[in-house]
């Protein structure tokens, strides 16, 4: 590997982990997002059913 | 009909007005990121343009304006777990506990990418991918040792006992970072001494601005990496509650 190489992997590997590890923050927010609205969403149907068995 | 019960994100008073405030984070988050982005570009064009060569070891030396300001961040991002180790220990606040788990995971991301630049850049400079030099053996330990308070956190049996267990392992183990950095110092290396510390730079003007604008930039990233990690870490914890508060109420999912 020439001297552009190395200087090129270096920043190659910076990149693409940086890039990659803000990739998968910005996928589990929008994961747990929607489980946190599918959560929200069972437990007003289980205060409706509990205040209608009342 | 039964009014739905707030959640309110641990450690945090409720919010009266939650999307208001979701949207101003939302907001200074963006913001933050645009600034970082600008900064960044700066950076790389000093690095990669402005800097001029070094005379000595041509290319590769670039590196350095990538190389220092990850290892930078990763220190600051262990100096955060540490402070906020001891004051989730003194009043037990969940939020203090998110951001040193997430400090913690960024931490040991910039230190991966301290060590891999570091190792490309030793290649052609010393002809060597690697040496147990103090300098380079301290800081693959101080790796290790974050890499076990990630694995401690994740498999510990409580929430609780994850929290307290880490906390302590994030003061005991920012013993290694004073050490990573005095090594040069302190024992005879292959790793240079620092060109940059207080009050003295051995390096052009040209070389200090590429430097300190990248060392800028590194920083805001991390600063905004570090808001969307603590997000990630609250989003969980309050699914985590919603989840028990379901099962205890006999709701199947």
């Amino acid at each position: 590997m020439d001297n552009l190489g190395y200087l090129f992997a270096a920043l190659a590997i910076t990149w693409i982990g940086l890039f990659g590890y803000m990739y998968y923050l910005g996928q589990r927010v929008r994961e747990l997002r929607r489980d946190v609205g599918v959560l929200e969403h069972q437990q007003a149907e289980s205060e409706r059913a509990t205040g209608q068995g009342r | 009909m039964a009014k739905s019960r707030s959640f309110p994100l641990p450690g945090t008073q409720a919010v009266p007005d939650a999307t208001q405030a979701g949207r101003w984070q939302d907001l200074g988050l963006n913001a933050l990121g645009l600034l970082t982005f600008v900064v960044m570009l700066c950076g790389l064009y000093l690095a990669l343009v402005y800097a001029p060569t070094d005379r000595t070891q041509g290319l590769p030396q670039r590196i350095f304006y990538f190389h220092v300001p990850v290892a930078w961040v990763g220190f600051l991002a262990f100096f955060v777990v540490f402070v906020a180790s001891i004051v989730y220990l003194w009043n037990r606040s969940a939020t203090w506990d998110a951001v040193a788990r997430s400090s913690a995971e960024i931490g040991l991301l910039f230190t991966t990418l301290m060590l891999v630049t570091g190792s490309i850049w030793g290649k052609p400079v010393w002809n060597t991918w690697w040496s147990w030099d103090p300098r380079l053996t301290t800081s693959l330990i101080l790796w290790f040792i974050y890499l076990g308070y990630l694995m401690l956190r994740a498999y510990a049996p409580t929430r609780e006992q994850s929290a307290r267990y880490g906390a302590v392992l994030g003061i005991v183990g920012f013993v290694d970072v004073p050490i990573v950095y005095m090594a040069t110092a302190w024992w005879r290396t292959l790793h240079p001494e620092a060109v940059i510390s207080p009050g003295r730079a051995d390096m052009e003007s040209s070389m200090l601005l590429a430097f300190f604008v990248s060392l800028l930039a590194f920083t805001l990233l991390y600063v905004y990496m570090l808001w969307h990690r603590v997000r990630v870490q609250w989003l969980q914890d309050r699914l985590e509650e919603m989840q028990d508060s379901l099962y205890r109420g006999g709701v199947r999912g």
